[in-house]
C-alpha cells in the first residue's frame, strides 16, 4: 500500500473515521491497530520483529526506570560513600542493559538490511586468498521501516536511560511509537519525547487545521507528481547508461537527480505530515530550504533533519564525550598546536562516526560508505581549513558577511551536494568516478542532450512543467527561508487559499505523472 | 560563575549578547561542534563530568540555565 494509492485513500478515510467516533481517550487504540494493519500489509509476519523489539525495550526501560526510582528512595538514608557505591551499582547495571537493548536492536537491523552486504564482503576477502571457497551470500526479507523503528526505539530506551523521559507503561502505546504508520515507510525519526504526549492526547482538528493539513498534502504531491517523478526519468537514462554520456548531459542529469531526489523525499515528509495532522498529531519538519545552505554542515541542519538530530544525540555527543575522545582533547590542549586545531581535532573524531553511520544507514554498500567518508573529507576540510578561507578572504578584500559572498557560499553547497548526490544514487563507486571524469569531455555535448531528450521520451511540456515547479519552489522557499510561510499567509487571505486548493487538486489530476492502475512512483527513500 | 560561562561563551563565538540571549541552541547561536568546545571548557574550568544526557537544548540555551546545570551537576 502505497503512501500514493486509491487504497491508501480509502485506508485512511477509514481510520479517520473509526478515530473520531471513538472517545478521545481511545483513538490511540485506533492509531495502534491501523499502523499495524498497514505493517502487515507491506511485510505480513515480520509484524512479530517490530512487535519482538518494541517488547524487550518496553521491558527494559521499566526495569532501568524502577532502578532509578528505588534509588531516589533509598538515597535519603544513606551516607555519602553507601550512596556514591550504589549509585555506581546502578549505573554498571543500567549501562549493561542498555548497551544489550541497543545491541540487539542493530543485531537485527544489521540482520535485516546488512546481510547480503557483510556476506558479500567476508565471501570477496576470503576469495582473494581462496577462490575455491563457495560463501553464500545471505538474504532475509527487510520488514517496512526497519531502519527508522530501529533509531526510534534506539532513541526511546536511550531517552529513559538518561532520565530524559519516563519508560511509557502501555506496551500499545509504545508499539504506536514504534510503528505509526505516517512516518513508517519514510520517517522523520521521531523522539519519544516529543510524540509520547501527543499520541495519548491527540490535537483537536479545527476547520483551520483541517485545510493546513489537506494544503500541505497538495504541497507534497505536486512536489512529488509534477516534477520529482518526472526529474527522475530525465536522471534515470543518463544514470542508468552513464557510458553513453558525458559533459553537459551528465551536468543535467545530476541535476535533474538532485532536483528528483530532493522533491521526492520532502513531497513525502509534506504528505504525510498533513495526513498526520488529520489525526491530530503534528509530526516534526524533516526539511528547511536546505538549498539555502551557507556550508555544508548547515546542510545537514536543513536536510534529513530527525535523521541528523538523531545521530547527534545519539552517536557525535557520546562519542565527543567518551573517555577516548576526552583524552585526545586534553593532548591537543596541552600541546603546541594553534587554538585552532586544539578546538577543531578533537571534533574529528567524532565527525568520523557520525559520517560512516550516516552512509551505511542509507544502504548496504561500499558505495554509501564512500557517501559519508565523502562528507567527512568536505567536513573536516571546512573546520580545519577555516582560518585560510578568513586569511584568503581579508587578503582579497571579500566581506564574508556581503550579499554575493553568501550567494557564492550557496552555490558551492549546492554543487557539493550535487556531487555527493551523484555518488549516492550512481551504480557503483566506480560509475560515479566515471561520471565525475566525463564530466570534462564536452564534445558532441548537444548530440548527447538530444539523445538525453529522446531516450527519456518526455514530451516539452514535460520538461517546462519539472523547470516552472521548480522555480515556484524556490520562490516558495526563499519566501520561506526569509521568514514568509506560504501557508500562514493563506490564513489570512482564504480566497487564494481555495484557489491554490482547486488548482493544486486539478494540476495534480490532470498534469502528475502516474503509474500503472493510476498509481504514482513509488517514493526513492522507502528503500533506505 | 556567570561572568565566567560568558568569557567561556566569548571564546567560542563573539558578538553575541549572551547575557540576555535565551535561545543560544534553539536560535542557532551555538551548534554541535561548538557545544562540544563549551562542553569541553566548561568540564574543565568548573571541574564537573557533563555527559551526553546533560546536553539538552533547555540546559544550554542562556547563561543562567549552563549556570544552573552546573550547580546541579556540582551537588
Amino acid at each position: 500500500m502505497s503512501y500514493i494509492s486509491l487504497q491508501f485513500i480509502i485506508f485512511v478515510l477509514s481510520a479517520l473515521v473509526l478515530f473520531y467516533i471513538v472517545p478521545q481517550k481511545y483513538r490511540y487504540i485506533v492509531l495502534s491497530i491501523a499502523s499495524i494493519f498497514f505493517f502487515i500489509s507491506f511485510s505480513k509476519w515480520l509484524v512479530f520483529a517490530v512487535v519482538g523489539l518494541t517488547l524487550i525495550l518496553y521491558f527494559a526501560a521499566i526495569a532501568i526506570e524502577k532502578r532509578n526510582n528505588d534509588f531516589k528512595l533509598k538515597r535519603k538514608e544513606l551516607e555519602k560513600a553507601e550512596r556514591k557505591e550504589l549509585k555506581n551499582q546502578i549505573k554498571k547495571k543500567n549501562k549493561t542493559l542498555i548497551v544489550l537493548c541497543v545491541s540487539v536492536a542493530f543485531a537485527s537491523l544489521a540482520a535485516f538490511k546488512y546481510l547480503p552486504f557483510l556476506t558479500g564482503t567476508v565471501k570477496s576477502a576470503v576469495n582473494v586468498f581462496a577462490p575455491a571457497v563457495n560463501i553464500p551470500i545471505l538474504k532475509l526479507i527487510m520488514p517496512i521501516g526497519v531502519s527508522y523503528y530501529t533509531l526510534s526505539m534506539v532513541g526511546y530506551i536511550t531517552d529513559v536511560y538518561r532520565g530524559v523521559i519516563k519508560a511509557q507503561r502501555n506496551p500499545l502505546k509504545l508499539l504506536l511509537f514504534a510503528t505509526y504508520f505516517p512516518y513508517l515507510v519514510e520517517g522523520p525519526i521521531c523522539s519519544y519525547g516529543e510524540m509520547g504526549k501527543q499520541f495519548a492526547q491527540p490535537k483537536k482538528l479545527t476547520y483551520n487545521d483541517f485545510l493546513k493539513a489537506l494544503e500541505i498534502i497538495i504541497l507534497g504531491l505536486i512536489k512529488k507528481m509534477i516534477i520529482a517523478d518526472r526529474a527522475a526519468i530525465i536522471a534515470n537514462v543518463v544514470f542508468d547508461d552513464y557510458a553513453k554520456f558525458s559533459g553537459v548531459s551528465v551536468l543535467f542529469a545530476m541535476f535533474m537527480y538532485t532536483i528528483n531526489i530532493y522533491f521526492d523525499f520532502s513531497g513525502c515528509m509534506d504528505l504525510i505530515r498533513g495526513v498526520s495532522l488529520l489525526f491530530g498529531i503534528e509530526l516534526p519538519e524533516n526539511f528547511r530550504q536546505p538549498f539555502f545552505s551557507k556550508s555544508v554542515q548547515e546542510f545537514w541542519r536543513r536536510w534529513h533533519i530527525t535523521l541528523g538530530e538523531w545521530i547527534k544525540k545519539y552517536i557525535f555527543y557520546p562519542v565527543s564525550l567518551s573517555k577516548a575522545n576526552s583524552s585526545f582533547q586534553k593532548k591537543c590542549v596541552n600541546s603546541k598546536l594553534s587554538n585552532h586545531l586544539k578546538n577543531s581535532l578533537p571534533i574529528l573524531y567524532p565527525l568520523l562516526f557520525v559520517c560512516f553511520f550516516n552512509g551505511i544507514w542509507h544502504g548496504a554498500s561500499w558505495k554509501y560508505v564512500l557517501y559519508g567518508i565523502y562528507y567527512y573529507i568536505i567536513l573536516s576540510l571546512g573546520v580545519l581549513l577555516e582560518p585560510l578561507f578568513e586569511k584568503i578572504c581579508s587578503k582579497l578584500k571579500i566581506s564574508r558577511v556581503s550579499k554575493p559572498y553568501k550567494v557564492f557560499q550557496i552555490l558551492r553547497t549546492c554543487v557539493l551536494v550535487m556531487f555527493g548526490l551523484t555518488i549516492f544514487r550512481a551504480d557503483s563507486i566506480s560509475a560515479a568516478f566515471k561520471m565525475f571524469v566525463s564530466l570534462f569531455n564536452i564534445s558532441n555535448s548537444l548530440g548527447l542532450l538530444g539523445t538525453l531528450y529522446s531516450k527519456a521520451d518526455l514530451s516539452a511540456f514535460d520538461y517546462v512543467m519539472v523547470l516552472t515547479f521548480t522555480a515556484i519552489m524556490f520562490i516558495i522557499s526563499l519566501k520561506a527561508y526569509k521568514g514568509k510561510d506560504l501557508f500562514e499567509a493563506f490564513e489570512k487571505k482564504p480566497a487564494f487559499r481555495w484557489l491554490y486548493i482547486t488548482i493544486g487538486i486539478a494540476l495534480i489530476v490532470t498534469t502528475g505523472v502516474y503509474g500503472t492502475a493510476y498509481t504514482a512512483q513509488p517514493f526513492v527513500y522507502a528503500q533506505f | 560563575m556567570e561572568e565566567k560561562i560568558i568569557e567561556i561563551l566569548n571564546e567560542i563565538k563573539s558578538g553575541v549578547d549572551y547575557r540576555n540571549e535565551k535561545g543560544i541552541v534553539d536560535n542557532g547561536v551555538l551548534h554541535s561542534f561548538d557545544i562540544i568546545t563549551l562542553v569541553r571548557k566548561l568540564s574543565d574550568e568548573f571541574d564537573v563530568e557533563i555527559t551526553a544526557a546533560e546536553l539538552l537544548p533547555e540546559n544550554f540555551n542562556s547563561v543562567e540555565a549552563i549556570a544552573e546545570m552546573i550547580e546541579d551537576l556540582e551537588d
